[in-house]
């Protein structure tokens, strides 16, 4: 083993010793097992048996994997002025010219666009959701969000700790970033509906007495009526759509050093009662600010049901920053997403067959990319890019192209039929698509015309258990 | 589940959650992840117990499956949730500019790596444990340590 080699066990090493692990979770709540101390140290956080939930509610997770639909934008002699929708006109929209992101007017000097996913839609899971606690001013001294849906994949595992309404329920504390230490989260299923209830300044007990206390309605998915004289009231309650959108726009600034990254969710979890239940008033909406020294965040829930969830890992350290860049957000069409990825340094030129591809971002991401046929105008579309690869899907005078770029040191991407741009991989049979390969300054690019037949692709970067990529729907004229 | 065995499992818990949360957390940089990760790594064990016959070996691959499947998810979750409640740097700036390093490798690679580097795997069982050939091993460890030295000289 080599110096180097040496270095990383070294680091391996004092990384790991840094993670300290307090057994005081029970494996098994009956079975009067001692906790276990193996590393001296501050009390972490506690592990439940039980499913995994808020990662998926919080961040949508799949939406990189699986989203993208096409957005082109024709490449004139002059490119129109970006102009900005009206902040109060929001409306989500599958076309070219509605809204499909929001970004911030002011940023400091000197930081790229460097991350463009708009659009994405997900199938969700129509839920309810409820606020209950005492009126009054946000954030509540005591409330209840419960979320009430059809069950669907949920999988309630474990010994459970209590139970709710009768069934057997799953109580700890809430991992969730938006939510104070010190908050609840309880979950159950009864028959065919699963409950997930976020609760502060309770206790265990008086959450419990609460849940039982309250009425399922005929139609358990719609949640519960509250009793008379029950110790909280229902002050709010939403119903959230079976389709999520959700855009990211990230920027970088010119050390790449600093990110920002602001998520526009159509409907996330809690229905924007979590944000009224533990968040401020800001404008319309209420806004959650939470992370650290090394990572803050500013979750607004507007108005229309939206979040906003903005973000930094190293940007400036004023506080106040954030809640500068929220305030400035204002709305962008698609067009005017691919013009701001078009303004971008290329970063990429490469000759494929016929067509000459040039991407535009910074060493951090890329974020649009431009088609130009050997006769025939140049096309521009956004690009996504993660992981070592890019990806680019636009209509070209009529033709489909999907265009995949790799830096030479990866596995070659593939792209392959699908049944829809959500489809899980291997789900389904699909055929890899044969286009042309070009191999230069530590680039492989693959474009592909997708034949007529085909109405969507996956575009993959193969792993010996999987891969991951992005999907693209056929794109309409 | 008879006692006994469960007795048995609750042994092999009590030595391996903390090893489990360590080697999930440098696989996926999240503790709050690995902590998930490991358990339902457990969970998985303690369901097919009757039904395995290297209790250890199986919750490990378990592990490194399920980090892997994570970590080809969504950068964006990573973003949010990762890097809250982490450990701060160590203040040792050769481990904290490799561990930048690490954090920055493809999924595939960085598990690789850890599993020579810190489980110390010879590559046969690397391979077994990621399911691939042991050519493609060395391959991404190859990779994986000039990815860490463009890194680290940057």
């Amino acid at each position: 083993m080599n110096d180097f080699e040496q270095t990383v066990v070294r680091t391996l090493q004092a990384k790991a010793d840094q993670v300290v692990v307090d057994d005081e979770a029970q494996f098994h709540a009956d079975d009067g097992a001692q906790p276990l101390s193996l590393v001296p140290g501050p009390p972490a956080a506690s592990t439940r048996p039980r499913r995994r939930g808020w990662l998926v509610a919080v961040a949508a997770a799949l939406a990189v994997l699986v989203g993208g639909a096409a957005v082109v934008r024709g490449l004139g002699a002059d490119h129109p002025d970006v102009t900005m929708p009206s902040a109060d006109d929001v409306m989500w929209s599958p076309s070219d010219q509605g809204v499909a992101a929001l970004v911030p007017s002011a940023l400091p000097e000197g930081w790229n666009l460097a991350e463009v996913h708009a659009g994405v839609s997900l199938k969700e899971v129509p839920t309810t959701w409820q606020l209950f606690g005492v009126d009054g001013a946000s954030p509540l001294p005591e409330g209840v969000v419960v979320g009430s849906h059809q069950k669907g994949a949920e999988v309630l595992s474990g010994e459970p700790t209590h139970r709710v309404q009768g069934h057997p329920a799953f109580m700890g504390p809430t991992t969730s970033p938006y939510v104070p230490a010190g908050a609840l989260e309880i979950e159950w299923a009864a028959d065919d509906v699963f409950h997930n209830v976020v609760a502060v300044g309770l206790t265990e007990a008086a959450l419990l007495d609460f849940l039982d206390s309250l009425d399922p309605r005929t139609d358990p998915a719609t949640g519960f009526d509250v009793p008379s004289g029950a110790s909280l009231t229902e002050l709010g309650a939403t119903t959230t759509d079976d389709q999520v959108t959700i855009s990211t726009v990230g920027y970088a600034d010119p050390d790449g050093a600093g990110d920002l990254s602001v998520m526009v969710y159509s409907s996330n979890f809690g229905g924007g009662l979590l944000h009224r239940l533990v968040g401020e008033p800001h404008g319309d909406g209420f806004v959650i600010r939470g992370g650290d020294q090394d990572y803050r965040f500013v979750s607004l829930a507007r108005g229309d049901g939206s979040v906003v969830d903005v973000s930094t890992r190293s940007g400036p350290q004023d506080p106040g920053w954030l809640d500068l860049a929220v305030d400035s957000l204002v709305p962008v069409t698609r067009a005017q997403l691919v013009d701001m990825g078009v303004a971008q340094p290329v970063t990429v030129t490469s000759t494929v067959g016929q067509w000459t591809v040039e991407v535009h971002g910074h060493n951090g991401g890329s974020v649009a990319m431009c088609l130009t046929p050997v006769s025939g105008a140049t096309m521009c579309t956004l690009a996504q890019s993660q992981m070592g690869f890019t990806t680019g899907s636009a209509l070209v005078g009529g033709e489909w192209i999907v265009v995949a770029l790799t830096d030479d040191s990866s596995e070659p991407a593939t792209i392959e039929t699908s049944p829809s741009s959500l489809a899980e991989p291997e789900s389904f049979d699909s055929e890899t698509l044969r286009g042309e390969r070009e191999e230069s300054d530590g680039h492989v690019t693959e474009l592909v015309s997708v034949p007529e037949a085909v109405d969507a692709v996956l575009v993959l970067v193969a792993t010996d258990s999987g891969g991951s990529g992005y999907g693209y729907d056929r794109p309409t004229l | 589940m008879q006692p006994g065995v469960r007795s048995s499992f609750d042994a092999l818990y009590r030595a391996s959650n903390a090893r489990m949360i360590r080697l999930a957390w440098l696989l996926v940089g999240s503790r709050a992840v690995a902590e998930e990760l490991a358990h339902d790594a457990f969970l998985v064990v303690y369901q097919r117990w009757d039904t395995i016959d290297n209790p250890g070996g199986y919750l490990r691959r378990t592990l490194v499956n399920l980090s892997m499947r994570w970590l080809r998810r969504s950068i964006h979750e990573r973003r949010l949730l990762a890097t809250i409640g982490e450990p701060p740097p160590t203040g040792d700036p050769v481990v904290d500019t490799m561990w930048d390093a690490i954090q920055r490798l493809r999924p595939e690679r960085r598990a690789v790596v850890v599993l020579r580097y810190w489980v110390d795997l010879p590559h046969d069982e690397i391979a077994e444990l990621l399911d691939c050939p042991v050519a493609t091993v060395r391959t991404r460890l190859h990779r994986a340590l000039n990815d860490l030295r463009k890194e680290v000289e940057r």
